[in-house]
């Protein structure tokens, strides 16, 4: 009985990890936030779950395929993370002004700028291919 | 009396993970973008599988593990594609007053483009004509500007071509400069070699002419 | 050294026979090197899918091996991935207290991002930061950035390649103190994977500037 215990208690703490991830995405006013609270409780909330099915079968073909899962998760969730950050940073309608301080932003001001002369000194060449 | 902790602690977790996916549905509704959807279904994902974690683990069954891998790949898949599509699609407007994403109206991508920036005349119309097709719902982007089918070919041409990206890396985006094109053209997602989303930044690039008929049938 | 490039041909057209350095008069090492590590990396991708292919069957058997090569092999040559750089050097007491600091560090922080999820002010403005890492190499930025963007707190939004900068969304960082913690964090990121698995360039980078927030005094690049 106390192996189903300890499994219940974790998924228990999973599922106050996906309430406060659903929580996060109601409560916080900003896109950028809520991505934090919807992707990270995930890992941690799975890792439990995992660690719980691990504890009722502890075989090494279940372990094993557990721990594809975790790393499937562990490797793909910042690349999400990251694909859907960069959307919604880049898209400027998305980006409210609930940034104390955009450092990229700055540095893009100044890669704009020496791009722009870049491109222009380019411009010329390109116009002799296109033809 | 253990028994009643244990049904206790499982229709708790039950009753959390539920409450997570609806409140998540809430946010799928009312999501001002696209984006915020995405994220939400997300979020719908992780408490099914959480729950089917926890149904494994409590009704001593493992052979619902390959679907635990294939929802997480799915849910993956999901995100990625959406937030390509996000930028592509938002890479065709330019300045920062743009209209909600979740309407998607050709009218919208028609704001003109002053050609007053980094790209000539004819790269402008050809990505126009591009974007007009995407906005018609035509996914094939083929015939997309020349940039895109060159992509099929040889990745060390394509690594070699790109002045201002090194060759293909594992993982980031590594755009040599990071949102270069300040006027909301975005690079978009990473400058692979199948990547079409590139074209909207290599257009200049010299090696890449007259290579699809078609694209040239296309261009004035 | 360390690059994979053949030599050029012009190198090739001055000295008196091919593939001959023009000072030691020697072929150079650095072509059999490549090529050797190429196919050493190869093999080891092969190996980890394989591997990967019977943890997935569940069962050691001749048959879930072999078509584990066949596919592997398959894939490796359908998606071809260019080569990344490895170290070479895998330190295992590091890397050990980099995978306890991790699991330490992910439970903090999601128990923390849980309880601005529960408590009533929600959350403040968050900022992006940039951080300009002390390494240089392609694998090593990528590890930063994976395991910043799995500590809850922060997402990496951009990255510089020519300068190794980092560029991250940090929740709740509406002060000085919290961009100051936050960069602080991902230089130690940094510090605990160079010690782990970076490169000796790497390991003089760090002791080079053993602390870029301190010395630098809250450096803005």
């Amino acid at each position: 009985m106390i192996p189903d215990i300890i499994s219940a208690v974790l998924i228990l703490l999973g599922g106050v990890l996906s309430l406060a991830a659903a929580l996060g995405l109601l409560r916080f006013g900003d896109l950028l936030s809520r991505m934090h609270a919807s992707a990270k409780p995930q890992v941690l909330g799975l890792l439990l779950v995992a660690v719980a099915i691990g504890i009722q079968f502890p075989t090494w073909a279940t372990v094993t395929t557990l721990a594809i899962v975790i790393s499937f998760q562990l490797v793909t969730i910042p690349v999400a993370t990251h694909m859907v950050g960069r959307a919604g940073y880049r898209t400027k309608h998305l980006r409210r002004s609930m940034l104390y301080r955009d450092e990229l932003a700055e540095a893009v001001d100044r890669a704009e700028a020496r791009e722009l002369a870049w491109e222009r000194k380019r411009g010329i060449g390109t116009d002799h291919h296109d033809g | 009396m253990s028994s009643l902790v244990f049904d206790i602690l499982v229709v708790a977790g039950s009753v959390l993970l539920g409450t997570s996916a609806i409140i998540a549905l809430y946010r799928i509704v009312r999501g001002p973008s696209i984006l915020d959807r995405m994220i939400a279904t997300d979020v719908v994902l992780a408490s099914i599988m959480c729950g089917l974690g926890g149904f494994m683990a409590l009704s001593h069954r493992t052979d619902l593990l390959p679907v635990l891998i294939v929802l997480a790949m799915l849910g993956f898949v999901g995100s990625v594609s959406v937030s390509r599509y996000v930028s592509k699609s938002d890479s065709m407007t330019p300045g920062a007053e743009v209209g909600a994403l979740s309407d998607f109206s050709s009218s919208d991508w028609h704001m003109p483009k002053d050609a007053e920036d980094d790209s000539t005349d004819a790269e402008t119309a050809a990505e126009s004509e591009w974007f007009e097709d995407v906005a018609r719902g035509i996914s094939d982007v083929a015939d997309g500007p020349e940039a895109v089918t060159v992509r099929d070919e040889a990745e060390d041409g394509h690594s070699e071509a790109e002045d201002g990206h090194d060759a293909p890396e594992v993982g980031l985006d590594v755009g040599s400069d990071p949102d270069v094109d300040g006027e909301g053209e975005g690079t978009g997602p990473d400058p692979g070699p199948e990547d079409s989303d590139d074209s909207s930044r290599t257009g200049p690039e010299p090696d890449q002419t007259d290579l699809d008929p078609g694209a040239e049938g296309k261009r004035p | 050294m360390s690059s994979n490039s053949q030599e050029p041909n012009s190198q090739k057209a001055n000295s008196q026979r091919p593939g001959v350095s023009r000072t030691t008069g020697r072929r150079p090492v650095k072509n059999r090197q490549s090529k050797g590590r190429g196919f050493v990396q190869q093999l080891v991708l092969v190996f980890f899918l394989v591997l990967l292919w019977v943890m997935l069957w569940d069962s050691v058997s001749v048959l879930s091996v072999l078509s584990g090569v066949v596919l592997a092999l398959l894939v490796t040559r359908v998606f071809y991935l260019p080569p990344v750089v490895l170290s070479g050097r895998f330190n295992i007491i590091h890397a050990v207290i980099f995978g306890a600091w991790f699991l330490y560090s992910l439970m903090h922080a999601s128990v923390e991002v849980a309880w601005f999820a529960f408590r009533r002010r929600a959350v403040g403005a968050g900022s992006v930061i940039a951080c300009d890492l002390r390494t240089s190499s392609d694998l090593l930025m990528t590890l930063v950035a994976d395991t910043a963007s799995l500590i809850p707190g922060s997402i990496i939004i951009d990255s510089d390649r020519a300068l190794g900068v980092l560029y991250l969304h940090v929740l709740d960082c509406d002060s000085e103190e919290k961009i100051f913690s936050g960069k602080a964090q991902v230089y130690h990121i940094e510090e605990l994977l160079i010690r782990a698995v970076g490169s000796h360039r790497d390991l003089a980078a760090l002791r080079a500037t053993p602390d870029p927030m301190g010395l630098k005094g809250g450096e803005r690049r």
